[in-house]
């Protein structure tokens, strides 16, 4: 009865994925704000933007996944950099394990309904 | 550049009045956030207006920054009992007011419903009751007869109306909640 629309599935799974892109990215090094905001950008349909990513980021400081520091910039202020904290490290490994979980299953259903 | 670096700061002043319930730490490293934010898009060569409409408006953003701040739940994090509670009274706070419209929207759309619905069944009745003078006396005013059954369907036209009003509203109101409170897994 209650079919939900494609835009609205997909903004479910954005949801629970952002948060696992920024730990992503943050993984391979501090960052600060714009240039997380650019990568995420280009997610293509889990693009998300900096309405949703700024807010994000000051929840998952909060809650002790990230850490921030300040570093001079060639040209203007100095920025504030995030970086993952131990916390951060541990539940990036945490979400990789069942990231890969879950594509591994939606891989077999998909390879069941191959064979049939 | 003048009419620009305004534009900039009036945004930037917008931002941290509606941020005015983080504590004021928080709230200079968002504000310390958004402003390098602007800064590095401008360096970027992007207008000053699509760098602030893709950001939304200022009120729009704090809106999402309360949300996800207030929100959070970590089981790492030891709340004292005081923090845990101020809290609960923003999120109720925040409850209450959201509910202020809408309890005035119940009592005037619910009491303007009912009582024309009664009303105009009354009417419409006493219309036809009257020539044959079979209303207790209280009730005999000496309207048109005619004109009290014209009349009465159309306040029972009207309350069904208010009822109708009503409940598209309460739908509307419980739309916006289930999307302003996000569902956490």
């Amino acid at each position: 009865l209650n079919v939900a629309p494609p835009t609205d599935w997909l903004s479910q799974l954005r949801r629970g994925v952002l948060e696992f892109c920024i730990l992503k990215v943050l993984g391979q090094g501090a960052s600060y704000g714009y240039e997380i905001v650019s990568t995420l950008n280009g997610l293509g349909p889990l693009a998300a933007g900096e309405s949703t990513v700024y807010p994000l980021l000051r929840r998952l400081k909060a809650d002790g996944l990230l850490e921030t520091f300040m570093q001079e910039s060639p040209a203007g202020p100095p920025r504030q950099y995030y970086r993952l904290s131990g916390a951060g490290r541990r539940r990036l490994a945490v979400l990789e394990r069942e990231w890969h979980a879950v594509v591994e299953a939606v891989d077999g259903c998909t390879r069941r309904g191959d064979a049939r | 550049v003048n009419a620009m670096d305004s534009k900039l700061e009036r945004y930037v002043t917008r931002l941290e009045t509606a941020l005015a319930q983080l504590a004021p730490d928080e709230r200079q490293q968002v504000l310390q956030d958004i402003r390098s934010h602007i800064v590095d898009s401008l360096d970027a060569g992007k207008p000053l207006d699509a760098v602030l409409g893709a950001l939304g408006s200022a009120d729009d953003l704090a809106r999402a920054y309360r949300v996800e701040l207030l929100l959070r739940n970590d089981p790492r994090q030891v709340m004292s009992l005081l923090e845990r509670l101020g809290r609960y009274l923003q999120l109720a706070g925040l409850l209450l007011v959201g509910s202020v419209p809408t309890f005035m929207a119940l009592v005037v759309f619910g009491t303007v419903g009912v009582t024309f619905v009664a009303v105009g069944i009354g009417v419409f009745v006493a219309g036809f009751l009257g020539p044959f003078d079979l209303l207790p006396a209280p009730a005999q005013v000496g309207t048109n007869p005619v004109l009290a059954i014209l009349i009465g369907p159309l306040l029972v036209a009207l309350g069904i109306g208010s009822l109708l009003l009503l409940g598209r509203y309460l739908r509307l109101v419980a739309t916006m909640a289930k999307r302003l409170v996000p569902r956490r897994g």
